[in-house]
C-alpha cells in the first residue's frame, strides 16, 4: 500500500538524522585526535550531510521517484562545481595527501621556503603557523605539497655543526682536546652520537674546524648559543686565536719589506 | 641513619634547615611557615668521586651563593616529610670504561650500580613535590639511529662479576644484570641500557638499595634477543624491603628497550 512507502521514508529519514548525528560525532572526535585538526565543523557538517544524504536517497527511492534524473543533475552540477572551486579544492586534497602522510602536526616547528613557524593550526585549506616575530602567517596547502617542508620538530636529537676558525700558528692537536673536554663537561651535549671535531680546509685566514655534537631538538636555539659562547670562551683561556680576514700583501720578496717613503 | 632516611618520615620543625648529602648532591631543606625551601648543588662531575655515605643533619645557616632554587608553598602546613629513592627518570644506558666481551656459550652476572633520585613527599600526599639526582648524568641517544630511538642518560659501569669487588655507595642503586650468549660468536658489550622505568628498588637488610636482576639472553639465532624483569630476586635481596615500585608497570615496551645493545 502507498502509505507503508511513506512510512518507511520516514522512518528511513528519522533514522538518517539519529545515525547520521551519532556518525558524525564520532568521526570527528577519532579525526580530531588522530591529525590534530582543528575547525573539525567541516568535518562533522561533511560527515552529518553525506550519512543523512544516504538515508533521503534511500527515501526517495521508497516512495517510488527515479533517481536517475536526480543522479544526472547532480552530475552536471559536480561538473560545474568542480570548475569553479579548482583552487579549493585542490588545496582540500592536498591537506588531504598531508594529513595521510603525517609530514607536519600542530606544534611543530617547520620551515618553507624563506617562511619559519609553529604550526598552529592544520585545517582543510591551508595550515596556519606564528613565526618568532608572533606573526600569523597562512599557507595552502597546495603551497605546502608543492614545495620543499623541513620539519625542525619531527626527530627528538639533532645535529649541532659549530665552524669555526683558528689562526694558521694554533697547535690543532690542542685545538681538537679542548673542544672535546669542552663537549665532554656539557650535559646537553649527548654521549651518544659521538662527539667529533673535524679539521674541514685551509681558508685565506686561517685553518676551518668543524665542532660536531648532537643534542635535544627542544630549546636548540639555546644550546647553539650557549655552545658558542663557551666555544669563545675556552678559546679565549687558551690564548687560542680565531683570525680576523685579512690579507698579507708581499711586494715581491715575502723577507724584504715594502718601500714607505714619507712625503712632505 | 641510611636505612632510617628510606623508610621513615622526618621530622622538621619551622623556620629549622638540614643539610643533605647523598651521592655528588649537597641539599638544604628549610621549613618555614606554608613553604619549604630546598637549594641545591653538585659536588663533583666525576661518577667515581661521589661520598659512600649518606649525611643528614640540621644546620644554622645555609650559605646560597651558587645554589640552586625551588620553593613550595602549601595552605596546610605539616612538620613531617619523606624522602624516598627512585630510579632515573629515563633509561641509563651504561658503557664499560673498556669494551668487555662474552664468549659464545656463556653465562655471567654483571653488577652495574646508578645514581639514586630522590623523591620528596609532604603531607602524606602520594605524589611527590618534585624529584631530584644525585648525579647529573649526560644525556645520550639510544638507538639505531638518530631518528629511531629514545633519548636515554650516560654511565660507565666498571663490568665487575664478583661482587665483594662492588664498591658500595650510598647514593647508588645496584642492578645485577645476567647475560647469557647463546650464539656462535663473542657478545661484545659496547653499552648496556638499564630500563629504570620498570624496576622497582628494594632496601637490604644492610642498607643498600638494589633492584631485580635483569636477564639479556642472545637467542642461538644471533639477531633474536630475549630480555626480562627475573622474578625470583638475587640472593642479597633475602629479607629486603619492597622501597619503591616501578615507573611502569607494563614490561611489554622491555625488549625494544634494551635490544640495541646488541647491535651497537
Amino acid at each position: 500500500m502507498l502509505w507503508t512507502n511513506y512510512i518507511y521514508a520516514a522512518l528511513f529519514i528519522l533514522t538518517g538524522l539519529l545515525l547520521a548525528k551519532i556518525v558524525s560525532r564520532q568521526m570527528t572526535s577519532w579525526v580530531e585526535g588522530k591529525y590534530k585538526i582543528k575547525n573539525s565543523i567541516i568535518v562533522s557538517r561533511l560527515i552529518y550531510y553525506g550519512v543523512l544524504g544516504l538515508f533521503v536517497v534511500m527515501a526517495l527511492r521508497q516512495m517510488g521517484f527515479d533517481l536517475a534524473v536526480l543522479l544526472g543533475a547532480a552530475g552536471i552540477i559536480s561538473v560545474a562545481v568542480g570548475f569553479a572551486s579548482k583552487t579549493s579544492m585542490s588545496n582540500v586534497i592536498s591537506g588531504l595527501f598531508l594529513l595521510g602522510e603525517g609530514a607536519v602536526s600542530v606544534g611543530d616547528s617547520i620551515k618553507v621556503g624563506d617562511t619559519i613557524g609553529e604550526v598552529i593550526g592544520i585545517d582543510w585549506m591551508a595550515i596556519k603557523l606564528r613565526t618568532p616575530e608572533n606573526l600569523f602567517v597562512r599557507l595552502p596547502n597546495e603551497t605546502l605539497i608543492n614545495s620543499q617542508m623541513t620539519n625542525y620538530s619531527r626527530f627528538k636529537i639533532r645535529r649541532f655543526d659549530l665552524n669555526i676558525s683558528v689562526a694558521y700558528k694554533e697547535d690543532l692537536g690542542k685545538v681538537k682536546n679542548i673542544l672535546l673536554e669542552l663537549v665532554k663537561n656539557e650535559n646537553q651535549c649527548l654521549v651518544d652520537p659521538e662527539p667529533m671535531v673535524i679539521c674541514d680546509g685551509f681558508g685565506d685566514s686561517g685553518i676551518n674546524i668543524r665542532l660536531i655534537v648532537w643534542a635535544k631538538s627542544e630549546e636548540f636555539l639555546k644550546f647553539k648559543s650557549s655552545m658558542n659562547e663557551k666555544v669563545k670562551a675556552a678559546f679565549d683561556l687558551a690564548e687560542i686565536e680565531i683570525p680576523f680576514p685579512h690579507l698579507s700583501l708581499y711586494a715581491g720578496e715575502k723577507s724584504k719589506p715594502i718601500q714607505v717613503k714619507i712625503l712632505s | 641513619m641510611t636505612i632510617n632516611l628510606w623508610q621513615e618520615e622526618q621530622s622538621i620543625l619551622i623556620d629549622t634547615h638540614y643539610k643533605l648529602q647523598v651521592g655528588a648532591l649537597q641539599l638544604y631543606l628549610s621549613h618555614l611557615q606554608n613553604e619549604w625551601h630546598f637549594h641545591h648543588s653538585y659536588l663533583t662531575s666525576d661518577e667515581s668521586e661521589s661520598e659512600k655515605k649518606i649525611a643528614f643533619r640540621s644546620v644554622k645557616i645555609i650559605d646560597r651563593k651558587n645554589l640552586q632554587f625551588k620553593r613550595f608553598i602549601q595552605s596546610n602546613d605539616s612538620n613531617q616529610i619523606k624522602i624516598r629513592p627512585k630510579l632515573a627518570d629515563r633509561s641509563i644506558v651504561a658503557k664499560p670504561h673498556e669494551p668487555i666481551f662474552l664468549p659464545s656459550k656463556q653465562t655471567i652476572t654483571i653488577y652495574i650500580s646508578t645514581p639514586v633520585w630522590l623523591a620528596f613527599f609532604v603531607n602524606g600526599n602520594e605524589n611527590s613535590l618534585f624529584e631530584i639526582p644525585t648525579f647529573e648524568l649526560p644525556d645520550t641517544w639510544f638507538g639505531p639511529k638518530p631518528s629511531q630511538g629514545e633519548l636515554c642518560y650516560a654511565s660507565r659501569f666498571s663490568g665487575r662479576v664478583k661482587l665483594d669487588s662492588l664498591p658500595r655507595r650510598a647514593g647508588r642503586i645496584i642492578t645485577p644484570v645476567t647475560i647469557e650468549n647463546n650464539g656462535i660468536d663473542n657478545l661484545k658489550l659496547d653499552k648496556l641500557a638499564i630500563p629504570s622505568d620498570f624496576l622497582s628498588i628494594y632496601l637490604t637488610q644492610r642498607g643498600e638499595l638494589w633492584t631485580p636482576s635483569l636477564n639479556v639472553i642472545r637467542e642461538t639465532d644471533s639477531n633474536k634477543t630475549q630480555v626480562n624483569v627475573e622474578k625470583i630476586l638475587h640472593p642479597q635481596l633475602e629479607n629486603a624491603e619492597l622501597i619503591t615500585k616501578p615507573r611502569v608497570n607494563d614490561t611489554s615496551g622491555l625488549l625494544l628497550k634494551t635490544i640495541n645493545m646488541f647491535f651497537a
